[in-house]
């Protein structure tokens, strides 16, 4: 019971940092916490050091969006959630490459990615184009972009993260900021 | 929802559909429609990789974050590693050091005095003195490690040196030899790990010993280093070393120290002298214990039976 107790409270003191966008740290301590097994399950399963670390990297990044946006429901460890995560994403990339998938390897379907179709075009060149371009932004439009299609934060909290007056405010910086990043996209 | 014949021309709507933010009724309504409208596919398609590629920024930007912070990690984890290390060879050089010295006998283990037997070595020749002072040895299978020991053997006598200028021609020079003695145990007079009794009474800086009836004297004094005479410089050794002038007197012996650090004169008075042998014996002074080898004995007429008493 002692154990869990301090797993617990590991697990709410990193959630916690996410949620006060101590980003840094949070995703550090998750990163350093679940590498050893994450590697050595890509590894055995016919992935290379560096796909371990992507897979990594990767899976801690969809658990903060997933607690970041709201969505993240903590039902067993952050790292059992980890696990799963970094499992799912290699395996779909393993079929993608259509290398064998491991005999007894299933999808974790209780710990499963969004497998909508946004997720799919994540790695499209357009997609590529896009984030190319909205670097060409200027910083508010950027980060109100970010936080509501990627945080996919209500407007009503965009509107108190970016000091606006009310949701309607953010509602309609938020279509102007698109149009530019549309002409700079049209532009490209 | 939108009332439009196009629910894709409501942004609020597409954004919604897209984010997958709407009730699966909602959603199933407006795929329905997506069927069947071909632009309105294009919209939502379109809609998707806007929404994707800056999922996909706001994902490199959070993974550069972390590149970042383990870097840092990193570095500071090297630069922890640097300074163990660091520390470490410092450690390794200082004990190197002190291992060489040790063997080039720049450095010797403490004298311990917790055997019961004492070995009186006589120290290395100086060619200014006329005899030399002792260094005491702990032997624990006594044995003999220098021209003498404990056991009544006696050392070879002094030589006459030239002496300064109101010195008698019965005193001599030696070399007193500073020595670790442990706090406990042994190292009162009275000890019975001496080989002799140690009782002696004291007055100022004259300790009187009684020996077969007949008073031996033994006096404390001291002088700065300065004024010790030409040519009896102290020699160096891996022990400190305390020059000292032995005047025998009618009633015993007259022990001068030479310091660079004069006693206090109340620490004079609460020396002590502790006889070990019948030719060797400690003044302790405050914290220091000096100890000397007198050739000849340190009494008038050296006895195999010597008793101390209070005058």
């Amino acid at each position: 019971m002692k154990s869990s107790l301090f797993y617990l409270h590991n697990d709410a003191k990193i959630l916690d940092l996410i949620r006060k966008g101590d980003d840094e740290e949070s995703l550090a301590t998750l990163y350093k916490a679940n590498r050893r097994p994450v590697v050595s399950y890509v590894m055995k399963n016919n992935g290379t050091a560096d796909d371990a670390e992507d897979i990594l990297q990767e899976a801690v990044v969809v658990l903060w969006e997933k607690v970041r946006s709201g969505q993240f429901h903590y039902e067993s460890q952050l790292s059992t959630f980890i696990m799963g995560i970094a499992k799912n994403i290699w395996l779909r990339r393993l079929a993608r490459r259509r290398k064998e998938i491991p005999e007894g390897a299933n999808i974790d379907e209780a710990i499963s990615l969004d497998p909508s179709p946004l997720e799919e075009l994540i790695d499209s060149d357009r997609s590529r184009l896009v984030s190319d371009s909205l670097n060409k932004l200027g910083d508010p439009c950027k980060k109100l972009l970010l936080l509501f299609y990627w945080e996919e934060l209500p407007l009503e909290q965009i509107a108190s993260v970016m000091g606006f007056a009310n949701a309607e405010t953010a509602k309609s910086k938020k279509y102007q900021c698109k149009k530019a990043l549309e002409r700079i996209l049209k532009n490209e | 929802m939108s009332n439009s014949s196009h629910w894709t021309d409501d942004a609020d709507v597409l954004d919604r559909y897209v984010l997958g933010r709407l009730e699966e009724s909602e959603r199933t309504l407006l795929d329905r429609h997506l069927s069947g409208c071909e632009q309105c596919s294009k919209q939502v398609e379109a809609e998707r990789e806007f929404a994707a590629g800056i999922k996909l920024a706001g994902r490199e930007k959070l993974r550069e974050a972390l590149r970042q912070s383990l870097k840092t990690d990193e570095a500071n984890s090297f630069q922890r590693y640097q300074l163990i290390g660091l520390a470490a060879a410092v450690l390794v050089v200082l004990v190197g050091l002190g291992i060489f010295r040790f063997y080039s006998g720049g450095i010797e283990w403490p004298v311990k005095f917790s055997s019961k037997n004492y070995i009186i070595k006589q120290g290395p020749a100086d060619s200014s003195a006329a005899a030399q002072g002792s260094a005491i040895r702990q032997s624990p299978q006594n044995e003999n490690l220098g021209t003498e020991s404990a056991n009544g053997n006696q050392a070879p006598h002094a030589e006459e040196s030239a002496l300064p200028e109101g010195q008698s021609a019965g005193s001599f020079w030696l070399l007193g030899t500073v020595v670790m003695i442990p706090e406990s145990g042994a190292h009162t007079p009275a000890s019975a790990e001496r080989s002799l009794p140690a009782k002696f009474s004291k007055q100022g800086e004259v300790f009187i010993i009684h020996q077969d009836g007949v008073s031996q004297t033994i006096t404390l004094a001291q002088r700065t280093l300065h004024l010790l005479p030409h040519g009896q410089v102290n020699q160096s050794s891996a022990y400190k070393t305390v020059q000292t002038l032995v005047e025998r007197t009618a009633n015993g012996l007259s022990l001068t120290l030479y310091q660079e650090k004069l006693f206090r004169e109340s620490q004079i008075r609460r020396a002590t002298i502790e006889p070990v042998t019948e030719d060797s014996l400690i003044v302790d002074v405050e914290h220091e214990h000096i100890a000397y080898h007198i050739p000849g004995g340190w009494g008038a007429q050296p006895s195999t039976k010597t008793n101390f008493e209070h005058r």
